[in-house]
């Protein structure tokens, strides 16, 4: 038998013999479904190529037309016959009694425990023995199957679509009620619903998704009353659309019972793995001189087994120590650990000889690479998220205002502080006495500092200007629009006005440093050639003259540092950024920034948050004193300069970007972790199917709750084995047993030393070991594990260690 | 803008008015005290054109008096304020370019 699934089973486990005549009176046609005819079904069973079938007649078991089939096991196209029963259940809920049908399929490894059904079963006067009219009541059903004491198989009857609540189906269990349905449904106490009609499909994916977890999980069922019109019910049924149900298992019945049971395994098509020619097929090594070859599935491969007994080695040896092309800024593989990863297979007698291509390498994440990928925002490179996040917010004019509204808060509260210092400078001045004949020697240099000052002022007006003017001509080469362009020429003619201005006003405030410099060249000589004849007197009136001119100057500076106060205004055009998004799959990715609203009450707290808590603040008076006082960390230097500093820094900060991804179905906003990271990176790369090639994976269980494995992460694994091949390393059971993986390898070393490969299909059970039980004794809970997947039976088996 | 100021004189005081504002100056110690005759006359001056101070004397103040001479003093100070006040402010664009325009020429003002 084969270890792994190679293909989806087609499946029909409910088809009706002659034994079901008692319960299908009138149908005269099911008395020709004999032993004798069994050829007939066989041949429509082959012409539908159905693989796993069983015949499960009304509440009643025959072992000879069981026997008749089971001897075409491996013939054709059937690979595997079960016994099976549909058993007429009296199910009473409240006041509610109905009896539904639940087509219970058994195990067939035990042939005697099968021919003892048909016992258990008899007929009395050719009618079942039932507890409760036509049916039997849910305690004598269980205590059937006790006596049968086979593991067993539950598929309620479900014909109707669920959403046609009002008219169900005679025998389905929604006639019990939503309540009792929802019962069986979550207690699990049927293993899958059956149904018929093609039109229920849609309707039962739907339902399907709106539950959480995969507990609904449908089958089909022929029902076939009448072999010669197979797979119809009859040769009345017009319709003639049934679909068979493919299950992805081994056709043995607990590869049967694992498929049922898991929403992944079932489906109306052939289309559980991938058909990409990049893959492997096996991984060919050779062990202590003898060749062993590990076939691999399409789908999920799983590498299991002891801590540091080369499962790692090994997906770093089948890529040939291959770090993929973004890793270039990942630390490498070191020489020393590959130095480790050789000698260790010298050590151990291995050569692995399968090596994948780089070019059939979808992707490898190393242990622990994928939080690093995030953490060293590597992913913004990689291809997997380089699209997925929308540009910054421009924040450009938002700035430019502020900057604005700071720069001039800054100079009005600098004018402030020089008027402060001006008037506090100005002094006082003793009027002398000049005696009329007195004559002043006193000559006096003008100070011509504010007229650079000027000059400098209108230089850097006009080099704005300049660059306003390049700015309109790289618009005009991008506009083409007539009407723009005409808007563009009037604004630039204006700009163009405005700096022949200010080269005007420069060219002025030349002639006015001239002027002063011819002045001064003039009085420095004329005092050259008087000092000498200077009297008591004159150096009296030369003080007197010195103080006047002082302080009338420090009161010229006063009117101009009083005419230079600005009376602030404090209000803000309010401003808003809308932040960035881009859809992607589940997720909206967006970019924000940390302020969204900009008005008043955010410039008032912007100016306050370079300043000490605890302080009443009335900017209207501030002084230099004051500000001084209140400012948060200022030591030393210009105060009203920290201050702007530290005003820009933040309104820097509070426009900076910050991303974050929301979820669309709870809308709320998540910022990064790692494993929110984890999950997003796979439901991400589960989602890329135009990316041929393998994916290789060790450990994905790292930084991800088992809740976030539970209801996202296996899911994006299920969907990604169906279009590429995955090999990972694990050591958490979850990633084995409820991901169903199609393929586990268990490494490890027999008491001699060697290293032992196991593997196969988690259902595979051979003459050496069964892979289920390596599971459950290998991985750390794989027992509690599997109990779970395992349900309600054979768990016996594994309660054992 | 033109602003005038009258200077008169008592036995304790000279004393500046212009508008409605007045400062005084003690005669004790004649000390012109700059913050107070800013915040009387020149807080919130009319600085969007030339400034020109006229200065004039009232009849307590007799020429060829020492209190006279002092008058003389304060007159020029004011006069000296109003230069600097155009010089700081340059308000005197006119003045430079007649000023220029002469030294090209050679015709300096001197």
């Amino acid at each position: 038998m084969n270890k792994l699934v190679i293909d989806g089973m087609i499946t029909d486990l409910h088809i009706h013999s002659v034994h079901s005549k008692h319960k299908d009176q009138g149908k005269d046609y099911i008395k020709a479904n004999t032993a004798e005819n069994i050829q007939v079904l066989v041949k429509k069973l082959n012409d539908n190529n159905v693989n796993i079938c069983a015949i499960s007649d009304h509440d009643v078991f025959s072992f000879s037309i069981y026997k008749a089939l089971k001897n075409e096991e491996g013939k054709g196209t059937i690979k595997k016959v079960l016994p099976a029963v549909e058993f007429s259940v009296m199910i009473k809920r409240g006041k509610k009694t109905k009896p539904i049908h639940v087509v219970t399929v058994f195990d067939d490894q035990d042939e005697e425990k099968v021919k003892n059904i048909e016992s258990v079963l008899k007929l009395v006067n050719e009618r079942p023995q039932y507890d409760s009219g036509d049916s039997f009541t849910e305690n004598k059903f269980i205590e059937l199957l006790s006596e049968i004491g086979l593991n067993t198989l539950c598929i309620a009857h479900q014909k109707s679509s669920l959403m046609t609540e009002d008219k169900p189906y005679k025998n389905d269990v929604s006639t019990l009620g939503r309540d009792t349905f929802n019962e069986f449904l979550f207690a699990e106490y049927f293993e899958a619903f059956e149904f018929k009609n093609r039109r229920n499909e849609i309707f039962n994916n739907i339902t399907k998704s709106k539950m959480q977890d995969d507990l609904l999980r449908f089958v089909t069922g022929s029902d076939c009353h009448d072999w010669t019109v197979y797979p119809k019910y009859d040769s009345n049924e017009k319709d003639g659309s049934f679909k068979f149900t493919y299950l992805k298992c081994l056709p043995t019945f607990r590869g049967v019972s694992l498929a049922i049971t898991e929403d992944s395994r079932i489906s109306l098509h052939n289309n559980f793995f991938n058909q990409s020619d990049k893959i492997i097929d096996t991984i060919d090594l050779v062990i202590d001189e003898k060749e062993v070859s590990i076939p691999l599935s399409r789908g999920i491969n799983a590498i299991i087994g002891d801590n540091s007994i080369g499962k790692s080695l090994l997906l770093h040896k089948l890529t040939d120590y291959y770090r993929g092309n973004i890793k270039k800024t990942l630390s490498p593989l070191n020489n020393k650990i590959v130095k480790g990863y050789e000698s260790y297979l010298s050590d151990n007698k291995v050569d692995i000889n399968t090596k994948i291509n780089q070019s059939d390498i979808f992707e490898f994440d190393t242990q622990g690479e994928i939080r690093r990928k995030f953490n060293l925002k590597l992913l913004k490179e990689d291809d997997f998220f380089k699209d997925k996040y929308p540009t910054d917010v421009n924040t450009v004019e938002i700035e430019s205002y502020f900057n604005s509204k700071i720069d001039t808060f800054i100079k009005m509260l600098n004018n402030r502080f020089k008027n402060e210092a001006q008037l506090n400078n100005i002094g006082n001045i003793k009027i002398i006495d000049i005696p009329e004949a007195a004559s002043s020697l006193t000559f006096k240099q003008s100070d011509f500092v504010d007229f650079k000052n000027e000059k400098k002022k209108y230089e850097k007006i006009i080099n704005k200007l300049m660059e306003l003017k390049i700015k309109y001509n790289e618009l005009l080469i991008l506009i083409e629009n007539k009407e723009e362009r005409t808007i563009l020429n009037n604004s630039l003619s204006e700009i163009i006005k405005l700096e022949n201005k200010y080269i005007q006003f420069k060219e002025l405030a030349d002639k006015q440093i001239k002027m002063v410099n011819i002045l001064n060249t003039v009085l420095t000589e004329y005092e050259e050639n008087y000092s000498e004849i200077k009297t008591k007197q004159d150096q009296v009136i030369e003080s007197f003259l010195n103080s006047r001119d002082n302080i009338a100057k420090n009161l010229a500076l006063a009117v101009k540092t009083n005419n230079d106060l600005i009376e602030y205004d404090y209000k803000i055009d309010e401003k808003s950024l809308k932040p960035n998004t881009e859809n992607f799959l589940n997720y909206i990715f967006v970019k924000k920034n940390k302020v969204t609203l900009f008005d008043n009450e955010y410039f008032i707290k912007l100016l306050k948050s370079p300043l000490k808590a605890n302080y009443t603040i009335d900017f209207d008076t501030m002084d230099k004193a004051k500000l001084t006082e209140v400012l948060k960390q200022f030591e030393q230097g210009d105060p009203s300069q920290f201050y702007k500093e530290k005003l820009k820094e933040q309104l820097k900060d509070d426009l900076s970007s910050v991303e974050s991804i929301i979820e669309k179905s709870d809308d709320t906003e998540k910022v990064y972790s790692d494993g929110l990271n984890v999950k997003i990176y796979f439901n991400i790369i589960s989602s890329m199917k135009n990316n041929n090639g393998v994916y290789l994976i060790d450990q994905p269980e790292d930084d991800v709750s088992p809740r976030s494995i539970k209801e996202h992460i296996l899911t994006d694994f299920k969907r990604m084995s169906r279009f590429r091949q995955v090999i990972l390393v694990t050591h958490n059971p979850q990633f084995v047993v409820n991901l169903d993986v199609d393929n586990v390898i268990h490494i490890s070393k027999n008491e001699g030393g060697n290293i032992i490969i196991k593997s196969g299909a988690l259902e595979y059970e051979g003459p050496d070991y069964k892979i289920l039980e390596v599971v459950a004794h290998s991985l750390e809970g794989g027992v509690e594990t599997i109990r779970k997947r395992w349900k309600k039976y054979e768990k016996n088996i594994y309660n054992k260690s | 803008m033109k602003k005038t100021f009258i200077i008169k004189a008592d036995d304790k005081n000279f004393i500046i008015t212009s508008d409605t504002q007045q400062f005084n100056i003690s005669k004790n110690d004649l000390e012109f005290k700059g913050r107070g005759f800013f915040d009387k006359f020149l807080k919130g001056l009319d600085v969007s054109e030339k400034v020109e101070f006229i200065v004039e004397k009232d009849d307590s103040i007799v020429e060829n008096t020492i209190e006279y001479r002092l008058y003389t003093e304060l007159s020029n100070l004011i006069k000296q304020i109003a230069s600097k006040i155009n010089i700081e402010l340059n308000l005197l664009t006119e003045d430079v370019d007649a000023f220029l325009n002469d030294y090209d020429t050679g015709d300096l003002p001197f």
